[in-house]
């Protein structure tokens, strides 16, 4: 019985010795935790409110992002409905065209004014499928320019009794040229 | 702590287990049996223990894992996330609604431009038609047939440029 009772008070000295050892650690090391803590609820509380700050910048910068395609999509519809409408527009001047030269000019062949209103059709596509500016600006003063001469020939040719029979010389000039 | 105590009692569980069999060896069969009973029961202490022990260490982690789910960084965290992937899927929406606009946009175009397309071919066709008649006394029967056969096939394609042509070939037979 006595090995066994000293085997145990062994073991429980052995035990307190370990607790000890530990509160000796605790206490000469408290001040460096307390600091440690203090320093990672700190660091913590920093992280939280950067968050909370770039959160706030994300959510402001969606809300104008949201605006500004909001906008530009309105801009965007209204330019199509412009374009749309100009390209009637320019179609229907066409077609008044076509009547204005064949009234004007009653003995021109039918094939010459259907050659100028194709001519004209050609130059208003190439006016929608222009990629550039530049180009865009090009085609549109080229189809101006040939609406321009035919309007002229028109004109010469109501003045002008003389002229009745003959052609629409310069919008034939402007025929000859290639499109583009 | 649990695992050694676990390991502790395995171990003495194991010792009991020995010497029962030495018991035994001896011919202590009723001494062996009862260590053999207590050896059993300090095993299955053992791994009554090990299962706490799990049980324990599981609710721990799931303890920490959900506290660490639910803290103000990692929501914040999820917060940033989810604005930035809003403002991608925003950007996204842009970019297809911008184009969808677009292609409504030459749809229209297009449909005005075959409108315009089909109503200048009738009428070409037209001319053409009354010309051809006024031809056909004239012509030679395969020329005619011909003739109308071009104008058959330029009107079902609307080609204009076609026609333009045709009309042109006419007027220059009835000049002839």
């Amino acid at each position: 019985m006595k090995p066994l009772r000293h085997w145990l008070f062994s073991t429980l000295r052995f035990f307190y010795a370990i607790k000890t050892k530990q509160l000796h650690w605790h206490t000469t090391h408290h001040a460096q935790q307390a600091r440690l803590k203090h320093a990672q609820r700190l660091a913590h509380q920093d992280i939280i409110e950067t968050l909370t700050l770039r959160s706030a910048q994300l959510e402001h910068d969606l809300a104008m992002l949201k605006t500004t395609h909001k906008a530009q999509l309105l801009m965007l519809k209204t330019q199509c409905k412009q374009d749309i409408k100009d390209y009637q527009a320019y179609l229907s001047a066409l077609d008044k065209l076509k009547i204005t030269i064949q009234t004007s000019y009653q003995h021109l062949p039918e094939a010459v004014a259907f050659t100028i209103h194709h001519h004209a059709k050609q130059l208003l596509n190439a006016l929608w499928i222009a990629d550039t500016v530049e180009e865009k600006l090009r085609c549109e003063l080229r189809l101006i320019h040939f609406m321009n001469a035919v309007h002229e020939d028109a004109c010469v040719s109501s003045d002008d009794a003389a002229v009745l029979s003959s052609l629409p010389k310069k919008t034939l000039a402007l025929l000859q040229q290639p499109l583009l | 702590m649990l695992i050694k105590l676990v390991l502790l009692l395995f171990f003495c569980a194991l010792l009991l287990l020995a010497s029962a069999d030495l018991l035994l060896h001896f011919a202590f069969a009723h001494s062996a049996d009862y260590l053999t009973v207590a050896a059993l029961s300090v095993l299955f202490m053992a791994f009554a223990l090990l299962a706490v022990a799990a049980l324990i260490t599981a609710s721990h982690s799931l303890s920490r894992q959900l506290r660490h789910f639910f803290s103000a960084s990692e929501r914040l965290q999820r917060r940033l996330y989810f604005f930035a992937n809003k403002q991608a899927y925003s950007n996204e929406l842009f970019a297809c609604q911008r184009q969808q606009i677009n292609f409504f946009k030459q749809q229209r175009q297009r449909y005005l431009l075959e409108k315009n397309n089909r109503r200048q071919v009738c009428a070409l066709s037209n001319t053409i038609r009354q010309r051809l008649i006024m031809l056909k006394p004239i012509l030679p029967a395969p020329a005619f047939k011909q003739l109308r056969d071009q104008h058959q096939q330029y009107r079902q394609q609307l080609n204009s440029a076609g026609l333009i042509d045709l009309l042109r070939t006419i007027d220059s037979l009835t000049t002839q």
